[in-house]
């Protein structure tokens, strides 16, 4: 065995392999993400017996009696059906505690700041500028998402989106080589200083590790993977390149299949 | 001491006696579990085992961005809009320089007070001034504090001052 070790022989030169820092530039998730239908349901069934389970809401506590916004109150949240013992009541007697009936969740109404069933769009539009406006939730989707923008960074709230660009051959992720006349530079130096030079310096972000997540070997190639996520700024792209953002399954279909399968367990789900 | 400990023990097994009799009495509900011998599990009434949920609102929270939160809330607003938050804290975006820092207490009652007695705050800052020209007399005065650490002993704060007198029985 020890003899062998020793008899052993290189019997070629080893070639030098070129090296390459690959850039996994990120977005992160924005909002919250989507839940399938059946989770949607289990949460609002939860929901419901949360609030079945629910105290009485304590007026007493948040308004005194006799003063304007107690009245406002009243005026909104009238009291349940009185229980006349001289009644019947074929639908159950109700079982009043403190103003409410208790065989039932209780929902209460709150008053406004703004005034409510307007429709008239000067109203509208004055309403817009005053602090007391209506607050409503904002879409889930884009302007980005309905027009099928791909190279903007707000569509897909609820997914991770990647960069990708294209050299006129195929799409694949930014890749930069050391050329052999520079001087030995780290990994995710080459790959920062190769994204300011394809997507100008408007460009915050943040590099996860120094170290490389992922290495491709090849016969003549090292293709190191380094992963950053973008911040804030935007991807400007200097010589008239075209670049996408992409989710993990629209990478599937653009990126090279083997090329795909190798990174695939990079990538994030959500 | 010891028989203090002895009274109490005799105490303790005297109210035993009076459970154990009044458990086989029939006195005890029904269902009332003894797990030991030495507490009583106080029973779980009718309508006590549910968990203490306060009525809670479901609110919408606009941070100064214009982002909306929705959240639950036990106070009446079910509609919040924030003027600072995290989203316009220079704190938070340091990196910001488009951020104007917004007193939100600017027509507060801290501020209506500064405005009304601003001038008692001048006086301050002169008296200030004075103090900084007293300022060589008190570092002479300084100079002094050193020797006050001489021939000082050390008294001793907390911990066991004195034993505790030994009890005459033993």
């Amino acid at each position: 065995m020890l003899s062998k070790v020793n008899l052993r022989a290189y019997s070629s030169a080893v070639k030098p392999s070129s090296i390459s820092s690959t850039l996994l530039l990120s977005r992160n998730p924005v909002i919250t993400a989507d839940i399938p239908k059946f989770e949607d349901q289990y949460f609002k069934y939860q929901n419901e017996l949360w609030r079945r389970l629910m105290w009485t809401f304590p007026k007493w506590f948040y308004y005194r009696v006799g003063t304007l916004s107690e009245q406002r109150f009243r005026e909104l949240n009238k009291r349940p059906l009185y229980n006349n013992p001289n009644i019947e009541y074929p639908r159950g007697r109700p079982e009043i505690r403190q103003e409410r009936d208790r065989r039932f969740k209780q929902e209460v109404i709150l008053p406004k700041t703004y005034e409510e069933n307007k429709s008239s769009e000067d109203e509208e539009a004055a309403a817009n500028t005053s602090m007391s406006r209506k607050i409503t939730p904002n879409s889930r989707t884009t302007k980005a998402d309905e027009s099928g923008d791909t190279s903007s960074l707000e569509r897909k709230l609820a997914r991770t989106l990647y960069l990708v660009i294209n050299d006129g051959k195929s799409w694949k992720f930014p890749n930069f080589s050391l050329q052999s006349t520079e001087a030995v530079k780290p990994l995710h130096l080459l790959a920062e200083e190769g994204l300011y030079q394809i997507g100008g310096k408007n460009i915050n972000y943040f590099n996860v590790s120094n170290t490389p997540c992922h290495l491709i070997n090849k016969d003549d190639s090292k293709e190191y993977l380094i992963k950053s996520h973008i911040l804030s700024g935007q991807f400007v792209p200097q010589q008239s390149l075209k670049f996408m953002w992409l989710t993990k399954e629209e990478l599937s279909e653009h990126l090279d299949a083997t090329y795909f399968k190798e990174v695939e367990h990079l990538l994030n789900e959500i | 001491m010891f028989s203090a400990v002895n009274n109490a023990r005799f105490a303790g097994q005297k109210s035993l006696n009076s459970i154990t009799k009044d458990f086989q009495r029939g006195i005890a509900m029904k269902g009332d579990v003894h797990l030991s011998n030495r507490r009583v599990m106080r029973k779980i009434r009718l309508g006590k085992a549910r968990p203490a949920i306060f009525y809670q609102f479901d609110t919408l929270v606009e941070l100064s961005d214009g982002s909306v939160i929705k959240r639950r809330s036990q106070a009446p607003r079910d509609e919040i809009r924030m003027i600072n938050d995290q989203r316009s804290s220079s704190l938070w975006n340091p990196h910001r320089s488009d951020l104007s820092s917004v007193d939100s207490t600017a027509t507060g009652r801290i501020s209506k007070f500064k405005q009304r007695f601003a001038a008692f705050e001048a006086d301050n800052a002169e008296n200030a001034g004075e103090a900084e020209a007293d300022g060589k007399a008190a570092k002479e005065q300084d100079s002094y504090i050193e020797l006050m650490g001489r021939n000082v002993q050390e008294v001793q704060k907390g911990g066991k001052i004195a034993s505790k007198k030994s009890g005459k029985k033993k």
